[in-house]
């Protein structure tokens, strides 16, 4: 019955070669990859903006962004399902405003899931971004401009080749956190949106089955070893091949 | 464009520190359940988290839990930065530096299974020391981390001036060294007490009968209800945690704690 008996991969074959695993482990990347998004969509011009301010207005944002890493993610999630929630902030504002009829279905939904995430592990994307911003100097992005680069062009060719080493380090802190997180899916994405460490759990709490909880474990550290050896691995070959 | 910038940045402020300023606003709401906007004042709430006996017994669960296997932690951590600190020519000191911070590579729930399926299941030990062993585990590259940094900090130098000058190594380690890094005790230690108490994943697996930590008690409240108790409990966690971390803030700052 338990997993490290000689006949485990064959158990490990059964768990991960059938229609649940797969939509569950394709739920847990899509959400990861969309997380990751927002993420570099927000923290970049959070960055950029806190990087290039007064002392004050850095000190300000930092510990602004560092002080949800202090509160318990449940606190944090719970915050999410009066935000979300049928009768939470979102709707009542939305119907109050006659934008909508009738409240609409957030919570428990990927979206809720995701913007859960997103809260939860955009400091690890905003710390090495701005310590590589902080890093680029301003006669580089001026150089830039008075070669008659625009915004996006200096965007595209400047900052972010020279940020990449630091947004690399936190795509791949956020990747990995997705895929093991399991206190805000369980809270905001509800049963039937499971991710891979909402299963491992189910495996053990309901379905007590050692075999398929161990290799659902053994998958979710596969999957982050394997997107960090990836991404450091591609973060060595971008910075090599400038 | 500047100006573009300054409110795309408030406005993802606002989105981070929303979900922590909710619990507060709605904890002295009257509503029997979340609703907005918040009506009334009401201090019910927050008897109610006094009165439920399981909130209190987890915090008195969490706190200690986290108060024993921050300070093994720090215990640990202390000799094992001490070695990598002094012998700047151990081999391979780079693959040990980072096999001592890998584990927070390592998913917290992974860990926990793998604790409760060699540990628990297969020793047989389910107590109140597989809870704390497991939270150690956790934990122990966050303390490792701030030691080994405040001990590099302050560089070997002075260590030898103090044995050039006569004192025995172990005088000059207790009475040079260590008060020079107090503040990465302070900070190293917070670090990972706050980090033990926030872990649900190590308490959910590892957690039996009669010691239940806060987090888990909160889980098992919110499969029955939605009332503002929680919102009450959560809302003092906050005031709670954001004083211990501005403590943190002051005695090694922010960065070197987090990562």
């Amino acid at each position: 019955m338990i997993a490290y008996t000689s006949d485990f991969a064959s158990t490990f074959a059964r768990t991960v070669y059938n229609e649940e695993f797969v939509s569950v482990f394709l739920r847990t990347t899509r959400v990861g990859i969309v997380v990751a998004m927002l993420a570099s969509l927000l923290a970049y011009p959070l960055a950029y903006y806190v990087g290039r301010s007064s002392p004050f207005v850095k000190s300000f944002f930092k510990t602004a962004v560092f002080i949800p890493l202090m509160v318990n993610p449940l606190v944090r999630s719970y915050g999410w399902i009066i935000i979300l929630g049928r009768e939470g902030l979102l709707n009542s504002m939305l119907t109050a405003l006659r934008l909508l009829e009738e409240p609409v279905r957030i919570l428990y939904t990927e979206l809720a899931m995701e913007l859960g995430l997103l809260e939860l592990f955009f400091p690890f994307m905003f710390i090495p971004l701005l310590s590589a911003m902080e890093n680029l100097s301003e006669e580089t992005l001026m150089a830039a401009r008075s070669l008659g680069a625009g915004p996006i062009r200096t965007f595209i060719n400047i900052v972010f080749p020279l940020t990449l080493k630091g947004y690399i380090v936190g795509l791949s802190v956020i990747l990995a956190g997705c895929a093991a997180a399991f206190v805000t899916p369980t809270l905001l994405g509800g049963f039937r949106n499971r991710t891979l460490s909402m299963l491992l759990y189910e495996y053990i709490d309901i379905r007590l089955s050692w075999g398929a909880a161990t290799a659902t474990a053994l998958s979710i550290m596969l999957t982050v070893f394997s997107v960090n050896i990836l991404l450091t691995y591609l973060g060595k070959v971008a910075v090599k091949g400038r | 464009m500047k100006s573009f910038f300054c409110v795309l940045s408030l406005l993802t402020l606002a989105l981070l520190l929303s979900p922590i300023v909710m619990p507060l606003l709605i904890s002295f709401s009257t509503f029997e359940s979340i609703s907005f906007p918040p009506q009334g004042f009401t201090l019910r709430w927050f008897a109610n988290v006094f009165n439920y006996e399981s909130f209190m017994n987890g915090f008195l669960a969490s706190s200690s839990i986290a108060l024993v296997s921050s300070f093994s932690a720090i215990a640990l951590s202390l000799p094992s930065s001490y070695v990598l600190y002094r012998h700047k020519a151990l081999k391979m000191k780079g693959l040990m530096e980072s096999l001592f911070t890998l584990p927070m590579l390592m998913p917290e729930i992974v860990l926990s299974y793998m604790l409760l399926l060699f540990v628990c299941r297969a020793l047989g030990v389910v107590s109140l020391l597989s809870l704390i062993v497991g939270h150690m585990l956790v934990v122990m590259p966050f303390g490792m981390r701030v030691i080994y940094a405040s001990l590099s900090n302050l560089g070997v130098d002075i260590e030898d001036a103090s044995v050039s000058l006569g004192r025995d190594r172990l005088g000059a380690f207790l009475e040079v060294v260590l008060p020079n890094i107090k503040h990465g005790f302070v900070g190293g230690f917070l670090t990972c007490f706050m980090v033990s108490f926030n872990a649900v994943s190590i308490s959910l697996f590892l957690s039996y009968g009669e010691a239940v930590p806060l987090p888990i008690a909160m889980l098992n409240y919110l499969q029955i209800r939605y009332d503002p108790t929680i919102a009450a409990l959560s809302a003092m966690l906050v005031v709670f945690t954001v004083g211990l971390s501005a403590v943190v803030e002051k005695t090694v700052g922010f960065v070197s704690g987090v990562r």
